[in-house]
């Protein structure tokens, strides 16, 4: 046995660690050697050291003292909420301390645009229609969308209530160029709808209906065409105004609506064919009246477009 | 008749308070001597204890009887002994940092001069003054292993089994720690 091997044998020994072989293998070992005897003995000093300086147990006052302090902790752990009961009462905080005011005016505000959706979204329509131009029975179809309800005098002395509503119905109507709805309609489109396409459509309705043999226009439409010719914001539709209004005879209405373009509209393009109607007359064999000879010579002196003051010019020189 | 400790679990996962408090009785000593022992004090003792026993409450209801319950217990108790000490020694050097130190300012050398001779300094409670010292300066899974083993007397497997290593391992921990101690104190003995 080397000597590493003898002091590991030492400690296993001294440890207790060696079975009954082992013991006497080990004994044997030592006593035939006096340098590992020495060893031996040297490590026996240290384990005696540790053995003489094992701490004392504790007594009975630290036990006591320890029991009643885990106690204490003990019954404070069992009262302690558990995970899941932590999640359920942040909740609850959430939704009945913390964020109560901020949620109840939400949930308000959810009830209120809720029971809004359901009075006046045009598929459930409530059957609160009771006016005489309004149909009660046909509130149900979606085809009536009531809004602004007011109530005047909800409780007046003879028992009735007052309730005041818009009813906006759409309404689909077919007829022809003839038809006075229509044209009205027509008329009423041109000058009230925000939309230029719609505009211009209904221009080009009107012009391809005006040449027709039984065309027999209202005034509105007339009227509604110079209105768009003199102040529509869009040049295609005050162009295709004119284009249509040259169609219709010529008048004195229709002239001082030329003559209002060829001396406001900043849009050349228009004056241009503003001066081309007025051209139009002449070739047609109508005579140019004072007025319009007067506007033409002024255009001819002082209108910014060369084009314009030779054109007005030669018109000048044309009727002269 | 007293129920055995696999009984006093079952009824402990179930909520009974006094089972728990039954099998708490039967090991907290030898608990609270393997606490003292390790750290030679009566406070950090109770500390360890009460850390113990926590983690045995909660952990109770998941255990799953794969191994004695004294094992497990013993485990426990070793794994917070070696916890408990890496967090003091931090402590102690943040302590030392910051100038607010309170112990003995001599350093182990100076205690244990070469000079000095055995009859000089070793007697009584000054030796186990100096063990201790010396033991203090372990890592903590050397100290516990040679805490087991010197003091409580347990077989090296059955520390093997208390902190989950082989024998081998167990055996490695206690000759350093022995070798180490041995270096230390030679002015002493």
């Amino acid at each position: 046995m080397n000597r590493e091997k003898f002091i590991e044998q030492s400690h296993l020994y001294l440890m207790n660690e060696l079975d009954q072989k082992e013991i006497i293998e080990f004994e044997n070992e030592m006593m035939e050697n006096d340098e590992f005897g020495k060893e031996f003995e040297s490590i026996k000093q240290i384990y005696n050291a540790f053995a003489a300086s094992r701490p004392a147990e504790a007594d009975e006052k630290v036990l006591a003292s320890a029991r009643n302090s885990l106690m204490r902790v003990l019954r404070r752990e069992i009262a302690k909420p558990s995970a899941k009961e932590k999640v359920i009462e942040r909740l609850k905080n959430i939704f009945v301390t913390n964020y109560k005011f901020a949620l109840g005016s939400f949930a308000m505000m959810f009830v209120g645009l809720f029971a809004g959706y359901l009075l006046f979204s045009s598929s459930d329509m409530p059957m609160i229609e009771t006016s005489r131009s309004v149909n009660v029975d046909n509130l149900g179809d979606g085809s009536t969308k009531i809004t602004n309800i007011r109530f005047p005098s909800p409780f007046s002395d003879g028992g009735e209530i007052e309730i005041a509503f818009d009813a906006v119905k759409p309404i689909s109507y077919k007829g022809t160029a003839e038809d006075p709805m229509i044209q009205k309609l027509l008329a009423t489109a041109l000058v009230t709808q925000s939309n230029p396409g719609l505009r211009l459509k209904t221009v080009n309705a009107i012009s391809s209906q005006i040449e027709s043999e039984n065309f027999n226009h209202d005034p509105k439409i007339k009227s509604s065409l110079i209105t768009a010719m003199k102040v529509d914001e869009n040049p295609a539709v005050r162009r295709e105004a004119l284009n249509a209004l040259i169609k219709f005879p010529f008048d004195e209405d229709i002239r001082d609506a030329y003559l209002f373009v060829l001396s406001n509209d900043r849009n050349s393009g228009m004056r241009v064919s503003a001066i081309n109607a007025l051209a139009e007359l002449k070739v047609q064999g109508k005579s140019l009246d004072e007025k319009i000879i007067n506007e033409l010579n002024r255009k001819a002196q002082y209108d910014e477009s060369d084009f314009i003051r030779l054109r007005a010019a030669s018109l000048v020189k044309e009727v002269n | 008749m007293s129920l055995s400790d696999n009984q006093l679990i079952l009824n402990a996962q179930k909520g009974d308070a006094a089972a728990f408090e039954e099998l708490l009785f039967r090991y907290d000593r030898h608990v609270l001597n393997i606490a003292k022992s390790f750290r030679n004090n009566d406070d950090d003792a109770k500390d360890i204890y009460q850390e113990v026993f926590l983690r045995v409450f909660r952990g109770l209801k998941n255990f799953q009887f794969k191994s004695e319950f004294s094992t497990w217990l013993y485990r426990i108790t070793a794994n917070v002994c070696i916890t408990y000490q890496s967090r003091k020694k931090q402590h102690e050097s943040i302590d030392k940092e910051l100038g607010n130190d309170d112990d003995d300012k001599t350093t182990f050398a100076e205690h244990l001069p070469g000079e000095l001779k055995t009859d000089d300094t070793a007697v009584g409670s000054d030796l186990s003054k100096h063990i201790n010292k010396a033991l203090d300066t372990l890592p903590p899974q050397q100290k516990i292993a040679f805490t087991l083993k010197y003091y409580e007397e347990y077989k090296i497997k059955e520390i093997a089994e208390i902190m989950q290593c082989n024998e081998g391992t167990v055996k490695r921990y206690l000759f350093t720690a022995t070798h180490k101690m041995r270096e230390r104190l030679k002015g002493v003995l």
